[in-house]
């Protein structure tokens, strides 16, 4: 065995400790990864039957699977704007493709029918906040432009500072709202100002004013694209 | 016997807040509501009682020119699989400690053991030191979250103590005591009251107080 300062020496431990310490790190994350996606999946469905369902009581991880089985799934092609129904809908889900960077093609979105009419649609929202992916969901109401609900389920903006952009209440003043004018442009916007003096704006969280306005742009630029299809679900061209 | 006495050493005469004052970052920012703290508090002794028994065991090889760098390694790789455990078996509460999990790499307290305790002890004797140690920071961790709790939320983990005026109780809480600054005020007011109790466990001024006054006075 070489003295305990030698270059040999040093260089064998410092590899053993990192090979050890890496299996270790790659153990755990490969073992609970299983687990995790388990929760980010009923996370993202909880998302979506809170901005279907206006569901804001705790919900029991069954109720929530069922309540997400109750909604009906269409899959728009963002090109052609048209919809269609799938047999495996509900598994169907854009996000991997969204996190890899890759154009997405076509979205899930999700009606929530009473009686055969459609109540609320809600619709994907992805974009970038201040550090992060913001994600999240928009219902509208049945008139295709009006929001009912909107929720934000995942992004990495700073912890009690942008997070305010998750607030019951702040997300409660977007309803009403509308997110196209006369002429079919996405106009929403998050910005400073009096509340409810313009139907197309809602007033930012001072504090986190950079985060809170990419949200009302992200929701506008993916609204833009998803305009083809809403405006053919409003002509009754889609069911 | 030495068990215990290296156990209870660090929860009574040297404790690592109230007497290091190490930890101080998370000891605020995780404490305004008990369960965070209390799962915080058990994550910070398993990182704890890994890197000090790593160091421990490894005390006699490791070579002295890259010993910090190893025991960051450690140290970081335990904090990796904690936060890794936390997301799948505890993700709400993980989505409430947020950064502070990864920051126990920085945790003072940890290095400061693997450093002063660790490298020249038996592995028994450090696993008594983490665990004192562990023991000693979620004392004072959950004690500072139970009454932030309390007085701001009138809850204790979750559970309805103080009725409050909006459910037709009679306490109004204190919306203070939700913010990180009350957590530094609690902290302060503990370390005083402790060391007017045990007058030894204040610090001696490192230098003598300086004499103001004329040059040439004696």
């Amino acid at each position: 065995m070489p003295a305990r300062e030698s270059i040999t020496r040093t260089l064998t431990i410092a590899v053993a400790v990192a090979l050890v310490c890496s299996a270790l790190v790659s153990v755990a994350v490969y073992v609970l990864r299983p687990l995790q996606s388990a929760y980010t999946l009923i996370e993202r469905n909880r998302a979506i039957v809170a901005a279907a369902t206006d569901a804001t009581t705790e919900l029991s991880e069954a109720a929530i699977v069922q309540a997400f089985l109750d909604l009906d799934v269409r899959i728009v092609n963002l090109a052609e704007g048209t919809s269609s129904v799938r047999d495996s809908g509900h598994a169907f889900d854009h996000w991997p493709l969204v996190d890899a960077g890759t154009p997405v093609q076509e979205v899930p979105v999700y009606l929530h029918r009473e009686n055969g009419v459609t109540v609320r649609v809600v619709l994907p929202v992805h974009g970038r906040g201040m550090w992060s992916t913001i994600y999240g969901y928009v219902a509208l109401e049945a008139d295709a432009n009006t929001i009912a609900a909107v929720v934000f389920h995942r992004h990495g903006e700073t912890p009690g500072i942008g997070d305010r952009i998750q607030d019951p209440a702040w997300l409660a003043t977007w309803r009403g709202h509308r997110i196209y004018d006369a002429e079919g442009v996405a106009r929403l916007r998050v910005a400073k100002g009096e509340e409810g003096s313009d139907p197309f704006r809602i007033d930012l969280i001072s504090g986190a004013s950079v985060t809170s306005e990419a949200t009302g742009r992200l929701v506008s630029d993916r609204f833009t694209e998803y305009r083809p299809w809403l405006e053919r679900l409003r002509e009754g061209a889609e069911q | 016997m030495t068990f215990l006495k290296h156990l209870m050493h660090p929860v009574l005469h040297e404790n690592p807040v109230t007497v290091q004052i190490l930890g101080l970052c998370s000891a605020l920012a995780v404490t305004s509501s008990v369960k965070p703290a209390l799962i915080m508090s058990v994550s910070v002794t398993a990182v704890l009682l890994f890197s000090n028994v790593a160091v421990s065991m490894m005390r006699h090889i490791m070579p002295g020119s890259i010993r910090l760098i190893l025991e960051t390694t450690l140290i970081a790789s335990a904090v990796i699989v904690v936060d890794e455990m936390l997301k799948a078996f505890a993700p709400e509460v993980s989505q409430v400690l947020t950064v502070f999990v990864g920051l126990i790499v920085t945790n003072c307290i940890v290095l400061g053991r693997a450093e002063t305790f660790a490298l020249h002890n038996t592995v028994v004797a450090s696993a008594a030191d983490a665990i004192g140690n562990g023991l000693g920071y979620s004392l004072i961790l959950v004690f500072v979250a139970a009454l932030r709790e309390l007085f701001g939320a009138g809850t204790l983990l979750g559970m309805s103590v103080l009725p409050l005026l909006d459910d037709g109780g009679w306490y109004r809480p204190n919306e203070m005591m939700l913010y990180a600054p009350s957590g530094f005020f609690i902290i302060g007011v503990l370390i005083w009251i402790i060391r007017a109790w045990r007058p030894e466990q204040v610090e001696r001024p490192e230098y003598p107080p300086r004499q103001f006054g004329y040059r040439d006075d004696p």
